[in-house]
């Protein structure tokens, strides 16, 4: 297993490896595979309960679904990485080195609207 | 573009497709001008409120006309090499589509479309998360 993430490390062995779904990140697709899947290409699928919350398709999942299913294979780069720019919020900090501490935006509004701990001056 | 695998040279009609939201990261803008113009391509993009649809109509514009897409994110940060690596996978390989990971950071709980982390979850798909992030 790789020593910071969920993948084994044998993962990497191979500069690309074959993968069910991936994003749209920055990726490449050969315009023949296109041509053989039925439109709509990016369609969502709800859960048994009609919803979106879990269980469900994404419409980009769905898209990589359909590509396996006309036989077009998807593989991941391992050796060639994107960067994925996010909205961070930079709090000070007395404890923390260089005098800041950083947060996501997302763990910012799913946790309460509450800084980190290590920030400082805080009123929650 | 002229792609280089070993000693072997292909040109291929190459056209970068973006679905994008009315505003954005400029980040992201001079990522895609400048990777993509020492390749002499002019980046197609469509907006509109469903990220599917756009990016569907912006492929139907070029299916019939070139050999290979490049799907772009409005948030992905690359460079022109990346993209000349990517492309060379591709035709090495001879998969039918080329993806880099994108490592997940602090956006565990962000499960929007388009961004589907690579590593393994419970049904055997591989993901790449760090350590302490859920699959979902």
């Amino acid at each position: 297993m790789d020593e910071k993430t969920t993948v084994d490390g044998d993962f990497f062995q191979k500069v690309v490896q074959p993968v069910e779904t991936a994003h749209f990140g920055l990726t490449f697709l050969r315009t023949a595979a296109l041509k053989k899947m039925k439109k709509p290409w990016f369609l969502a699928k709800a859960n048994a309960d009609g919803e979106f919350t879990g269980g469900h398709v994404d419409e980009d999942i769905g898209f990589w679904k359909s590509w396996a299913a006309c036989g077009n294979k998807l593989g991941l780069a391992t050796h060639v990485s994107v960067g994925h720019a996010e909205l961070m919020v930079t709090w000070p900090s007395r404890t923390a080195e260089g005098g800041k501490v950083q947060q996501h935006t997302t763990e910012y509004w799913n946790g309460g609207q509450k800084a980190p701990e290590a920030a400082w001056g805080q009123v929650n | 573009m002229l792609v280089r695998v070993g000693n072997v040279e292909a040109e291929l009609k190459v056209a970068a497709v973006m679905s994008t939201p009315r505003l954005g990261f400029t980040d992201n803008f001079f990522c895609v001008a400048s990777a993509l113009t020492p390749h002499g391509i002019s980046p197609i993009k469509v907006t509109g409120a469903f990220w599917g649809q756009c990016l569907q109509r912006a492929m139907e514009q070029v299916i019939d006309t070139h050999d290979v897409i490049l799907t772009i994110d409005y948030d992905t940060v690359f460079n022109a090499k990346t993209v000349e690596a990517l492309l060379a996978l591709l035709l090495h390989s001879g998969y039918d589509a080329i993806a880099a990971p994108d490592q997940a950071g602090g956006e565990c709980s962000d499960v929007r479309p388009g961004r589907q982390r690579l590593g393994r979850e419970d049904n055997g798909r591989r993901r790449l998360l760090p350590k302490g992030c859920p699959a979902g």
